[in-house]
């Protein structure tokens, strides 16, 4: 069973890399080091059955756990709490500097001019109703007040943009 | 780790101590496991399952400032109470062991909140020269302590709870129970023969505190430190002066409770660029749960504005509905709580209430969030804020305008 000692050494081999990891898959910081937190709370928590040995094997059962908290927070749109609460603990808060070094450390910027990239690829009709929906978060009522369509071609835009997008970004990642 | 992220150090300092902490309720390693190689100072609690036991959760250890030397190392304790004596710790390190005969109890006494035996400080010397103190109460002539379990037990002359070379020795000593109201928090101190005058500062008001041999002096207090902001401003011959500030944390985010209750936590959470939102609970719980509020959150891209703020009166069973903004009041008691959050944490200089009697100041926190609680019978509506940007210029306005409701909510919304 991972003792005190291993967290510790695992905390300090894996902390940065997961919270990096995170930022690139939520951008947004704060949520990364929640996030991270959560994992390594979750890991306390569920030690006695990792039964592997070695600081590699322990690192890849960290990072299956880490997955797991992500595809929780895609669902719930935010960060589960149960095994920082069952130890007492809080999740590490972020000063505005502290965000900014998690954005360098993650590369957010690139990761974003990317995407911004990505975005002008698009054609324009889709442009506009994912920055109505996406970036000024108005209600499908209102994209579609604002595109002239009806709510249901509003929606299907959306949704094509999106998936367009998330093509374009694939390629780009084959790419390297 | 060297690349500027106290945040997150601080966290895997927090998450190896609470490891610890399991391994040690479940016997698998020692009680007492002494400092950690993480960080500076270590709190060490000893959880029992048997609720009647005594915890013993050290806030501060013995803070040194000292000249030319400042040096601060501190035993981590976990008191087990079983005997009629308290066992010093077997692995104490030479510097944090008091060399026997030496221990002088001092004659300065502070009186317990509730009448229990009065509390004092004892002073002795350590293996490698160090000055050791000790915190407890007398019966009898006997130092001790007594338990939650209303056992009195003495401690004997070779345990210490902090150990340190030159200048001023001081702390505040926590010790913790299950009911907050009796919890104790000792402050305490061995400052030298040039000490002139120690003067102890609450939320309440100043007062004197009597001094004894070695500069010693002690006041006992109900609650955590951060209930009443305490501190002690100490006078040297010279009239040079020390200010040690035990009720302040390091994130300056705690608010007092004006019925003396336990203080609250200013949170701050901000979802990337799109929203900064604040809440505010207490700042200490054994729970899982603990009251708190709802968010108040500053739309940042949808919104113009610098600040936003809201205003409520909390009563008991009041909660939420599920989702990001899930908020419950549990059972404290009915509190009104003005709190908000700005754009950044250097966009507001001040935020001052009005309306409820004199002006009052909100605590600012560094990352620009605010907050201030007030009894229940205060109304929200008759309340306005008064801001002061960075750039001097100011604005007044309710609380309650330009927030942006769930923000979760907002993009869920089909």
């Amino acid at each position: 069973m991972l003792d005190a000692d291993d967290i510790a050494r695992l905390y300090a081999a894996n902390s940065r890399s997961l919270v990096a990891f995170f930022a690139r898959r939520t951008f947004d910081p704060q949520a990364a080091a929640e996030l991270m937190a959560e994992t390594f709370a979750a890991a306390v928590a569920d030690r006695r059955a990792f039964r592997g040995g070695g600081d590699e094997a322990a690192g890849a059962w960290l990072y299956g756990i880490a997955r797991h908290q992500l595809s929780r927070w895609y669902r719930r749109a935010s960060v589960e709490r149960r095994a920082l609460a069952r130890l007492g603990l809080d999740p590490p808060g972020l000063t505005d500097d502290e965000y900014e070094r998690i954005d360098d450390l993650s590369g957010l910027a690139a990761l974003r001019a990317e995407v911004a990239d990505a975005i002008a690829r698009l054609p324009e009709e889709h442009q506009l109703a994912l920055r109505l929906r996406v970036v000024e978060e108005r209600s499908y009522g209102e994209v579609a007040a604002a595109l002239g369509v009806d709510e249901q071609a509003a929606r299907a835009r959306v949704s094509r943009a999106l998936r367009g997008l998330a093509r374009d970004l694939e390629e780009v990642a084959a790419r390297g | 780790m060297a690349d500027e992220l106290p945040g997150l150090d601080a966290f895997g300092e927090a998450l190896v101590a609470a490891t610890r902490r399991e391994d040690a309720a479940a016997g698998t390693t020692p009680p007492l496991p002494g400092l950690d190689a993480f960080g500076g100072a270590l709190v060490a609690a000893t959880r029992r399952r048997d609720r009647r036991r005594w915890r013993a959760r050290r806030a501060v250890l013995g803070l040194l400032v000292a000249l030319p030397i400042a040096t601060t190392t501190g035993a981590a304790t976990a008191v087990v109470l079983r005997e009629a004596v308290i066992r010093p710790p077997a692995d104490a390190p030479a510097e944090q062991t008091p060399l026997a005969g030496t221990a002088r109890v001092s004659d300065v006494r502070a009186a317990d909140p509730d009448g229990g035996l009065p509390w004092t400080v004892r002073v002795a010397r350590g293996r490698t020269g160090f000055t050791c103190t000790t915190v407890g109460q007398v019966r009898d002539g006997v130092f001790g302590l007594t338990g939650l379990d209303g056992v009195f037990r003495r401690l004997p002359g070779e345990l210490s709870d902090a150990c340190g070379q030159g200048g001023t020795l001081t702390g505040a000593r926590v010790l913790a129970a299950d009911r907050v109201a009796d919890v104790r928090t000792v402050v305490y101190g061995a400052a030298g023969d040039a000490l002139r005058a120690a003067t102890l500062t609450t939320a309440t008001g100043e007062s004197r505190l009597p001094l004894g041999a070695d500069g010693t002096f002690v006041a006992a207090l109900r609650g955590y430190p951060e209930d009443s902001a305490v501190s002690v401003t100490l006078r040297f011959h010279g009239d040079r002066t020390e200010r040690h500030a035990f009720g302040a944390t390091a994130d300056g985010d705690t608010a007092l409770d004006p019925e003396g209750g336990q203080a609250w936590q200013i949170e701050t959470y901000v979802m990337g660029t799109r929203w900064r939102c604040a809440r505010i609970r207490t700042a200490r719980s054994g729970a899982p749960e603990r009251p708190a509020s709802p968010t108040a959150c500053l739309g940042l891209r949808v919104s113009k504005r610098d600040w936003v703020a809201d205003a409520a009166t909390f009563r008991p069973g009041q909660n939420g509905p599920e989702g990001f903004d899930r908020w419950q009041w549990l059972d404290h008691p009915a509190r009104t709580i003005v709190w908000g959050a700005a754009r950044t944490g250097r966009t507001l200089d001040a935020v001052t209430l009005l309306g409820a009697g004199a002006p009052r100041p909100l605590t600012l926190t560094p990352k620009g969030t605010f907050a201030i609680v007030l009894p229940a019978t205060v109304d929200p509506a008759s309340l306005t804020l008064e801001v002061r940007r960075a750039d001097g210029s100011t604005e007044r306005e309710r609380p309650g305008q330009g927030l942006t409701p769930d923000p979760v909510e907002e993009r869920r919304r089909p």
